[in-house]
């Protein structure tokens, strides 16, 4: 099951291919790497917190 | 927020550079940055006082060339032994910073351990990296681009916005720099679509990451005091 794209995911894909210039579409495409990359940083560091505020060998 | 971006000096090898489709797309995204594109194949006599002059004003010294059998091609060699000598690498290069942008039409896996070409790529441009020891320079990861004309439209998409990062943005290259040049890049960009609330956005998540990672050091620091105890 795919899961639905975020807004950013989107506007990224609708201006990459509705751009004039190969420069613009480059740069549509790199942001939405980055913001992919910002996303699982998050997860990662979210899911260390988590997982070391409920580290069962503290309880 | 403006970043502070090296001044770059892009010393472009190769011999049929008007033959080659990577180099002419490269060039093309340079032409976007304010980095300087300077192909020594192209000069008719060569004026070490003025590469040395080009040198010393960069902040970001590049050596951009193809890979013909293993190495750089010739004109690259004798460019290094006519302009370069230890007193001006020691005296003028120190502290400078040296990348490497080398194409090849090898895959990535044949420079692998085990691979077709026997050595890794940073095996076989072990020289450049010597000569960046001995000027004290800063030797940033290299730049490879394998087989080019196999990327996808994507892939060559992204790779024109990497390019462009290692040229301009400063290192390391970190996903906090990263965030950085791109949130620069739309500042200086106000046509690009949705640059307000994409500018808002983006300072939210790097605020986000910086808090979470702040969070998680302070987690850690916690655990290693408890540990001492």
């Amino acid at each position: 099951m795919t899961s639905k794209p975020n807004w950013w995911q989107q506007l990224c894909n609708e201006q990459r291919t509705q751009a004039t210039s190969y420069e613009e579409q480059a740069f549509w495409q790199g942001l939405s790497t980055l913001f992919d990359q910002q996303i699982q940083r998050q997860k990662q560091l979210q899911g260390q917190i988590d997982g070391q505020l409920w580290d069962h060998q503290s309880w | 927020m403006e970043i502070n971006s090296p001044k770059t000096l892009i010393v472009v090898a190769h011999p049929h550079i008007a033959d080659s489709t990577t180099q002419q797309f490269l060039q093309a995204a340079v032409h976007q940055t304010s980095a300087i594109w300077h192909h020594i194949d192209g000069l008719n006599s060569l004026d070490v006082q003025q590469e040395r002059q080009l040198l010393a004003a960069a902040d970001r010294i590049i050596f951009q060339f193809p890979l013909y059998w293993y190495a750089a091609p010739a004109s690259l060699k004798k460019w290094q032994e006519q302009v370069l000598s230890t007193n001006f690498i020691q005296q003028q290069l120190a502290h400078k910073q040296l990348g490497l942008v080398v194409t090849t039409g090898l895959p990535q896996k044949a420079f692998q351990t085990g691979g077709s070409a026997s050595f890794t790529l940073d095996q076989l441009l072990a020289p450049f990296y010597a000569f960046g020891q001995q000027a004290q320079m800063q030797c940033l990861p290299k730049f490879a681009i394998y087989q080019f004309s196999y990327l996808t439209e994507r892939q060559q998409q992204q790779l024109f916005m990497d390019y462009q990062r290692y040229l301009t943005q400063p290192s390391p290259d970190n996903l906090l720099n990263r965030s950085n040049w791109y949130l620069n890049y739309l500042q200086q960009h106000p046509q690009l679509p949705q640059q307000a609330l994409l500018i808002d956005y983006l300072t939210q998540q790097i605020l986000a990451l910086d808090n979470l990672q702040t969070t998680w050091n302070l987690i850690k620091e916690a655990e290693d005091d408890r540990l001492d105890i």
